[in-house]
């Protein structure tokens, strides 16, 4: 769910207390803690935890320039050495000689001053470069965006590219999934997104092949902050794919890759855990900060608690219909959540692995978002109608008429019953999931019987 | 009571000055309904009857043209502001006049949607949902201020290295929001409760700290980003599936209905709330839906002036044309739905030949001469609402406006300026604040 339908849900708590209504009718703000509370759980992990959570392995696919703040970074030819190979960078200089020249490939020396390196273009990109610059020979200046692969030592050569080769990115993957194994311990892999001059990003998949025990990269096109695809950006079918094996099995159990584009690239752990066959293989723990402590029922209590306690402090009369109203919007966020899929600690510290979410509406996030904001809303306004005689009544004596005048359940049925007929379709297609997901676990299933009979010296 | 022709008239004139008028940079109708009014009064030149009418064909031109100057004329570079606005991205590919269709085909989806609704339900549900929500709008006023600080998607902090100064950097950005809200919120306080600003008209005295925050950071960014608008494709088509166009469409009409009804909260902060129930995403819908937003937030807003059912006045319009005349009669209220379907129509023609005519002018510019014109333009419309004491809080509030964009935080915080002062006297606190900053009341 969306930010506001959680903070929606927090404010609707509160119009079930009507002393609290009637506060926020005199203009006493402090129930509004409640709609607070209701996003707080966010509000902890994405603002505070995110950010202090460790990180064991970054993998940076393209440098930010410091002077842009987009990608590719402009480096100097002594300093090719310092980066990674396969990192998009760029180099400017004066092309020194015409070394090999092909149809559909090109390699030239380019000086900058600092040093000369070997470059090498081939179809596309060889075309690209003759688009920009005409004919390349001697003499002429260019900047040159693309990736190095080797080192100074062994021999390093520069290959014209507009993206990063997806290599990088699958190795890193593999060897962390293998650390997490080896190590026994929870893994954080930070992966950069790719940002570029427009406001533009690089999109890129990382596909979890686990029978195979292969990590899959998949280098896309340029996409919008929106994730809408630029035509004609896409990669040369040569540096599309990037593959590396991991030594150890691993599950992902989200049955779909990542996809990595706009805004911030995630941290996604690795972490060794036992599969009900008792076999032990690393799972994937997507934004590992994300979904424990905050989302649980107990954090909830707690923050109840804590807030019971600072009402009391500054002598709010209402503290304790305050107080649930708030442990109640938190609750609303988890339940809210639990209805997607990833899950979150229920019941910490009793329950230290997230609970898979209930997966209602998978195929329909828009309308299960819009039914439960307009669920809410329909309980604000329900319950104000229904408590305004008793709230006027507090203030000034005098009970006023509900400005709705239905009897409060057939009103109640009118605001909500369009919430209600998304949440069946949501649920239906719930089922329709989960029986498409019973059968990619069979395909785990499938795995677990390859490696047996490997063990056994069967394949 | 006017006859259809005068109606249509009077409505032509207004259409006229919207369309003459909105497309140029820095520029709002408000303003310039403002300073027609205050140089020459036209509704001394018309019936006074006729004035809602000029105004609501001044203010739906405005809807429509306006999105040129928001589409083509606000530059910025990305290392300048964190993240383009999904309007200049499409400028920097070359997509203006796409994106133009984009806003214009959520407009018409708004213009539709405000029609079929307001003649038809609005009158007969605005009255009880007013009753049963009015005691309470302080409190959803709050609710979606603390919303829009809490829900501030930290852009920058990612690629720090050391944990702590990641979580440090990230704060900057909320930490200035803060600083601009509440900067902002004192000014529109000292300028709504002390007089320090003359003006003819209440609401005019605004005006200028509304271009500071506004308009001028706007003209600036154009003059420091140095961005040279490349070719632009004037094809009218657009690569956007009907679904993020009713999408958009429904998200912005619900944004902007959010806005028009209640008092203080804007079309943004209503597209914020509509934008996560209706869950926009992408750039396309997001075009969209910011031109169904503004039919409904500002036409929306004050086609509410004409129900006779309700003495509803939302927003500067109508208030302002309100202190002229008032409508009152059903016949007025369906002339009403008439110009606004009129206008849109014109509008929609003249937005698109223009649009075509200032994608061609603008390829190969970088704005800086026109910016620096427009900014002049800008002072002098301050000094001839305000006087000096215009331009000095225009300076001020122009200083606060570009806070926003230095600190990458929400521009939507300069609204400040209006929510602060008004959040203070709807919970009665006007004369403690006033006494603690020891100024003295005057209007």
């Amino acid at each position: 769910m969306r930010g506001w339908i959680h903070y929606l849900s927090g404010a609707a708590m509160a119009t079930f207390f009507p002393v609290l209504l009637s506060d926020l009718r005199l203009g006493i703000l402090i129930p509004i803690i409640t709609g607070v509370f209701g996003y707080l759980p966010d509000f902890l992990d994405f603002k505070f935890k995110k950010w202090l959570f460790p990180r064991h392995v970054e993998i940076d696919p393209a440098p930010i320039d410091p002077k842009t703040k987009v990608a590719p970074k402009t480096v100097r030819i002594k300093e090719l050495g310092e980066y990674e190979d396969y990192q998009l960078i760029a180099i400017r200089g004066i092309v020194e000689s015409i070394d090999e020249e092909a149809e559909d490939r090109i390699v030239f020396t380019v000086n900058d001053g600092t040093g000369r390196v070997k470059v090498e273009a081939i179809r596309e990109d060889y075309q690209r470069l003759k688009n920009i610059y005409g004919e390349i020979k001697p003499g002429i200046k260019m900047f040159i965006p693309g990736y190095k692969i080797g080192d100074p030592s062994t021999g390093l050569r520069f290959v014209a590219a507009d993206a990063p080769h997806p290599q990088l990115i699958a190795s890193k993957i593999a060897d962390a999934i293998d650390r997490a194994y080896e190590e026994n311990k929870l893994i954080v892999t930070k992966v950069y997104n790719i940002r570029l001059p427009g406001d533009v990003y690089r999109r890129f998949l990382i596909h979890y092949d686990s029978p195979n025990r292969s990590i899959k990269v998949y280098m896309g096109p340029i996409v919008t902050t929106g994730g809408i695809p630029i035509r004609g950006t896409d990669t040369p079918e040569y540096r599309k794919v990037g593959e590396a094996m991991t030594k150890h099995p691993f599950v992902k159990l989200y049955p779909r890759p990542t996809v990595i584009d706009a805004f911030n690239g995630p941290e996604i752990g690795y972490r060794r855990t036992k599969l009900p066959n008792g076999r032990e293989v690393v799972e994937e723990v997507f934004i590992p900060w994300h979904r424990g402590w905050s989302h649980s029922f107990t954090g909830g209590a707690i923050a109840a608690l804590i807030l019971a306690g600072l009402l009391l402090l500054v002598g709010y009369p209402h503290w304790v219909e305050l107080s649930i109203a708030a442990m109640l919007g938190w609750w609303m966020h988890v339940i809210e959540d639990q209805l997607g899929f990833m899950g979150s600690v229920l019941f910490p510290p009793l329950q230290k692995k997230r609970v898979p979410g209930l997966m209602v509406g998978p195929n329909h996030y828009t309308a299960m978002n819009f039914a439960t904001a307009w669920l809410m809303l329909s309980l604000i306004i329900w319950n104000i109608n229904r408590f305004t005689p008793m709230i006027s009544m507090m203030i000034s004596g005098v009970s006023a008429p509900k400005p709705v005048p239905l009897d409060d359940w057939l009103f109640l049925f009118l605001l909500i019953w369009p919430s209600l007929i998304i949440y069946a379709i949501g649920v239906w297609d719930g089922i329709k999931f989960r029986r498409l997901y019973k059968k990619y676990w069979k395909y785990y299933a499938l795995m677990e019987l390859s490696e047996d009979m490997e063990e056994i010296g069967g394949l | 009571m006017l006859d259809p022709l005068s109606v249509i008239m009077w409505s032509f004139l207004g259409i006229a000055v919207g369309v003459g008028l909105s497309w140029i940079p820095g520029f709002h109708i408000y303003n310039i309904i403002a300073l027609i009014t205050v140089v020459a009064p036209v509704y001394t030149i018309m019936p006074i009857e006729a004035f809602p009418y000029f105004a609501l064909g001044a203010l739906v031109s405005f809807v429509y043209l306006s999105a040129i100057q928001t589409v083509y004329m606000s530059v910025a570079d990305e290392s300048f502001v964190f993240m383009l606005f999904p309007t200049q991205r499409y400028l920097v590919l070359g997509r203006g006049h796409e994106a133009l269709w984009l806003v214009t085909l959520g407009a018409i989806g708004g213009t539709i949607i405000l029609v079929t609704l307001g003649l038809t339900v609005v009158p007969y549900i605005i009255s009880p949902l007013y009753n049963l929500l009015v005691p309470y709008v302080v409190w959803f006023l709050i609710l979606i201020v603390v919303f829009m600080f809490m829900s501030e998607w930290q852009k920058m902090g990612d690629r720090e290295k050391n944990p702590w100064k990641r979580l440090a950097v990230a704060w900057t950005q909320n930490i200035g929001g803060i600083i601009v809200f509440f900067s902002a919120g004192l000014l529109g306080f000292i300028i709504m409760n002390t007089g320090v600003v003359p003006a003819e008209f209440a609401y005019v005295r605004l005006t200028p700290m509304f271009i500071g925050f506004f308009g001028m950071p706007w003209v600036l960014q154009n003059i420091f980003s140095r961005i040279i608008v490349p070719k632009q494709r004037t094809e009218d088509k657009v690569e956007a599936s009907p679904y993020n166009i009713v999408n958009g469409t429904i998200s912005g009409a619900f944004g902007g209905s959010i806005a028009a009804f209640f008092p203080v909260i804007t079309g943004g902060m209503g597209a914020l709330v509509a934008g996560h129930m209706v869950s926009t995403r992408g750039d396309d819908t997001f075009i969209v839906s910011q031109g169904a937003n503004r039919v409904l937030y500002y036409v929306g807003a004050f086609f509410l002036l004409f129900i006779p059912t309700t003495t509803l006045r939302r927003g500067f319009g109508a208030q302002f044309v309100s202190s002229i005349y008032i409508p009152k009669t059903w016949t007025e209220f369906y002339y009403a739905g008439g110009v606004i379907l009129l206008a849109a129509g014109i509008s929609l023609l003249s937005v698109v030949y223009l649009s075509k005519i200032i994608s061609r002018i603008i390829t190969g510019q970088n704005y800086i001469r026109a910016s620096i014109i427009v900014a002049g333009l800008l002072i002098l419309v301050s000094y001839l609402l305000a006087g000096w004491e215009g331009v000095l809080t225009l300076f001020i509030a122009t200083l606060i406006g570009f806070t926003a964009v230095v600190f990458n935080t929400r521009r939507s915080y300069c609204l400040g300026g209006i929510i602060f002062p008004i959040a203070i006297s709807m919970t009665g606190n006007t004369q403690i604040l006033l006494h603690l900053l020891h100024l003295t009341p005057g209007f």
